[in-house]
């Protein structure tokens, strides 16, 4: 074995030690995505020492494209899952016990782009496009939401999206999927400029980067969430050491694109209702648009889904950082 | 130059000719050339070296985890009418697996990383083994077999002595087809079970390309197709060293 | 007279319930210190016979009765050299001994060297088995056989591979290495001049079930010289034989 990873192996170790302090409630923490500024929240809460104060040791474990937040909670690796609302009420239908108790995105963060030069101004503009054709996650809840409420069907091409902006980059009539924390900012980093057409415009909009947890009941759960609100009002002040660490776990992203990506996201993060809240209105519209779309049986309420933590009325966040 | 390396050299060089001049032509952000892959490589060196260590290291346990269970499963079938006729289907089952669709599992069972690439390699390359060593065995030539008999061998040597040797040939010839689908194995596996902490080849190939630093992404691709060239060498080489003297160039029969 | 080395009595034999009866009633006693060649057309089941002999395959009823059971006591020759080509020749003659327990390192050693000796091969002993010639495999072979020192030696066609000059210069070599052995000798072949000109004692079958055609005394001197191939006394033993068949 290489002299670097018995070094690294080494320093890990007492990091481990030192680390284990028993008096602190373990909490491991799984992503849905590669770290990213979507998470800035959470990395500030470890780094800013929000979740220590609260007695939680808590440990980010990233993730990637699929990956099992849920069933990595139900089979009690992680004691928090992050998730989307749309997910979780798909998965709990699925016999999987989660409960949602915080929600990081206020709007959701999924969307279509366009270059910024086209001649598509909002969703509704695309089947006034010749031979319009989007590039999309086939299958997934958006694309099913977006053809069925304008009626694309037979109008609008889907064509499975494979997760690179390359094709889009050399068309400028092309239409794809965007999350507002990636691809906008992928494109820009190389010098295409674009425009973002956010799905909750259309009526779709599932809270994103929600916090699950099995039992909102437990003790460290009003803690945990609590620190959590905290710790992303200080990540949205001031987010440079919080991207920093981003930064290190995820090379791809450089200084700009950490700071594009963190302010187009800051709208939906905050949203109208104060960060991290949850509706029952806004629960319910998404459970029946699922009912809708058939992925929920119709009718099927969103109740027991989520809850609040009863939390000190947040001030709204500062504007200026 | 000898015969054997100035050929495939010079056909190496029309090809990277043709690339690096069909990368020129394509529109940017779908393709880099060798140039820029090249350059990609030595930047990303270090990195690249770890996250070659990770992959490989997974394919060749898996590729170790195919060639036990392959032996010993294709011993029984050997050995076992019953036990193939039984068993059969689900091998075959085995390799018809979509890593993709158990990734989710596996990930909950064995967590990110390291084990789901290697349990994804052992899952690709076990059928190759299992053919080669079920052949292998049967393989056995009857006068051999008679002639140990009458000197009262018994069973175990009887494996030892003939069958297992006489399989080495069709073993290592299911070990050339294995070694190469390890590394496709552990890369897949890299793709759905690698949450980067730490960063596999597959993950590189894929977060790369998702940030449109093609030129990344296929440096990895490169690396990954330059490990399986390894692992399919070591194969070659084991295979020299423990049957090249009696087996190899001069027909068999 | 010595106890007979091989003695076939009332033996039946069928390879399994459902093919036809190879062997019915089947009498024959070899004796012992003899060559006798059984003779007989392609594919008839000579090879059978020396299975049964050797107790590679056991019969229906009757019973066989070819000396003491224990390993070693009996050689046997087949029709291809069977030599493990990951074995150097020397390996490959040692191979009974590696299976037949009670042979110490030296003793090891001495026995492979004298049987290699026995069919001069002793330059060969660390080549491999595919770099010999067919003729060299099958002194190899009989080598192998040999090395227990059987007291029954038992021969599947040995020669029948090999082209007609290497099998002149083979044949005399087999002979002189199983004269120097003095066991019992049991060949099969499908080539009437061979056994004639090898054996002590010709027995020619066919038939099926198999039965003895014929029976005859070959009192040629000994050696068997290939000169031998123009003596008349040879040919009037062969027409005798084939006109049995």
């Amino acid at each position: 074995m290489p002299r670097s990873h018995l070094g690294l192996l080494a320093v890990l170790g007492l990091a481990a030690c030192s680390n284990g302090d028993p008096d602190l409630t373990k909490v491991r923490l799984a992503l849905n995505w590669y770290p990213e500024p979507e998470f800035g929240g959470f990395y500030e809460g470890v780094l800013g020492g929000h979740y220590e104060k609260a007695g939680l040791d808590v440990e980010i474990i990233p993730g990637g494209p699929s990956a099992p937040t849920l069933a990595l909670l139900g089979a009690g690796r992680a004691q928090v899952a992050i998730t989307s609302a749309d997910d979780l009420l798909v998965k709990r239908l699925q016999g999987v016990e989660a409960t949602a108790v915080w929600a990081a995105f206020q709007d959701s963060p999924q969307g279509l782009m366009v270059h910024d030069a086209s001649p598509v101004k909002q969703l509704s503009d695309i089947t006034a496009q010749e031979a319009p054709r989007v590039a999309i996650e086939v299958g997934r809840p958006m694309h099913a939401f977006l053809w069925q409420e304008y009626g694309w069907e037979g109008k609008v091409e889907a064509v499975p999206y494979g997760g690179s902006v390359g094709v889009f980059l050399n068309d400028p009539t092309a239409i794809q999927q965007a999350y507002v924390t990636s691809e906008p900012c992928v494109a820009l980093s190389k010098g295409v400029k674009t425009r973002y057409l956010p799905v909750r415009d259309a009526g779709w909009n599932p809270y994103g980067t929600v916090v699950a947890v099995a039992d909102p009941k437990a003790e460290w759960t009003e803690a945990f969430v609590k620190a959590t609100a905290e710790a992303w009002r200080a990540y949205l002040r001031k987010p440079g050491r919080a991207n920093a660490r981003i930064g290190e776990l995820n090379d791809q992203l450089n200084a700009d694109m950490l700071g594009c990506i963190t302010e187009l996201q800051r709208p939906f993060v905050t949203g109208d209702d104060g960060m991290g809240g949850m509706t029952k209105a806004r629960w319910e519209q998404t459970a029946a648009n699922l009912g809708k779309l058939g992925l929920l049986p119709e009718g099927v309420r969103a109740e027991g889904a989520w809850t609040v933590v009863d939390l000190t009325e947040p001030p709204s966040p500062p504007q200026d950082h | 130059m000898s015969r054997t390396v100035l050929l495939p050299a010079l056909v190496g060089l029309v090809v990277l000719v043709g690339w690096q001049l069909l990368s020129a032509t394509l529109p940017p952000f779908l393709m880099a050339g060798p140039l820029e892959v090249l350059s990609a490589l030595s930047a990303h060196a270090g990195k690249l070296a770890h996250s070659a260590w990770i992959t490989g290291s997974a394919a060749v346990a898996g590729l170790c985890i195919a060639t036990l269970s392959g032996l010993l499963l294709g011993g029984l079938f050997a050995t076992s009418r019953t036990a193939e006729r039984a068993l059969y289907p689900y091998a075959l089952l085995v390799q018809t697996v979509p890593v993709i669709a158990i990734a989710p599992l596996l990930v909950v069972w064995l967590d990110y990383g390291w084990w789901v690439s290697c349990v994804s390699a052992a899952i690709v390359s076990f059928f190759p083994m299992l053919t080669g060593a079920h052949v292998g065995l049967r393989a056995t030539d009857p006068d051999q077999l008679a002639l140990l008999r009458l000197y009262g061998a018994g069973h175990r040597q009887q494996l030892l002595l003939l069958r297992l040797p006489a399989a080495a040939p069709h073993i290592f010839a299911g070990l050339r087809t294995a070694g190469g689908l390890a590394v496709i194995g552990a890369v897949v596996g890299d793709f759905v079970g690698s949450n980067g902490q730490p960063p596999s080849l597959g993950y590189v190939v894929l977060k790369a390309a998702a940030a449109a630093d093609v030129a990344r992404s296929f440096a990895a691709v490169v690396v990954s197709a330059l490990l399986a060239l390894a692992l399919f060498g070591l194969t070659r080489v084991a295979e020299h060293a423990t049957i090249g003297a009696w087996h190899g160039d001069r027909a068999t029969a | 007279m010595a106890a007979p080395a091989v003695r076939f009595q009332a033996v039946d034999f069928r390879w399994s319930s459902d093919s036809p009866l190879l062997l019915s009633d089947f009498d024959l006693v070899v004796e012992a210190a003899s060559v006798t060649a059984i003779v007989g057309p392609s594919g008839c089941g000579k090879s059978t016979l020396l299975r049964l002999a050797a107790g590679l395959v056991h019969p229906t009823s009757g019973t066989v009765n070819a000396g003491p059971a224990g390993a070693g006591h009996r050689g046997y020759v087949f029709q291809a050299p069977t030599l493990l080509p990951w074995r150097s020749v020397a390996e490959n003659v040692g191979l009974p001994l590696d299976l037949v327990p009670g042979f110490v390192p030296r003793e090891r050693t001495r026995r492979i060297a004298d049987a290699l000796r026995a069919v001069q091969l002793e330059d060969a002993a660390d080549k491999l088995p595919h770099a010999l010639s067919g003729g060299m495999q099958m002194r190899a072979s009989l080598a192998r056989a040999l090395v227990t020192r059987p007291k029954l030696l038992l021969l599947d066609e040995p020669f029948s591979a090999l082209d007609a000059l290497t099998r002149r210069l083979v044949h005399q070599q087999f002979q002189a290495a199983w004269r120097a052995a003095a066991a019992t000798v049991l060949f099969v072949t499908h080539d009437i001049d061979e056994a004639v000109l090898l054996a002590d004692r010709v027995v020619s079958i066919g038939g099926s079930p198999l039965q003895i055609r014929a029976d005859l005394p070959i009192p040629l001197p000994h050696p068997r010289t290939p000169e031998l191939r123009h003596d008349p006394a040879l040919g009037a033993l062969v027409r005798t034989l084939e006109e049995s068949l």
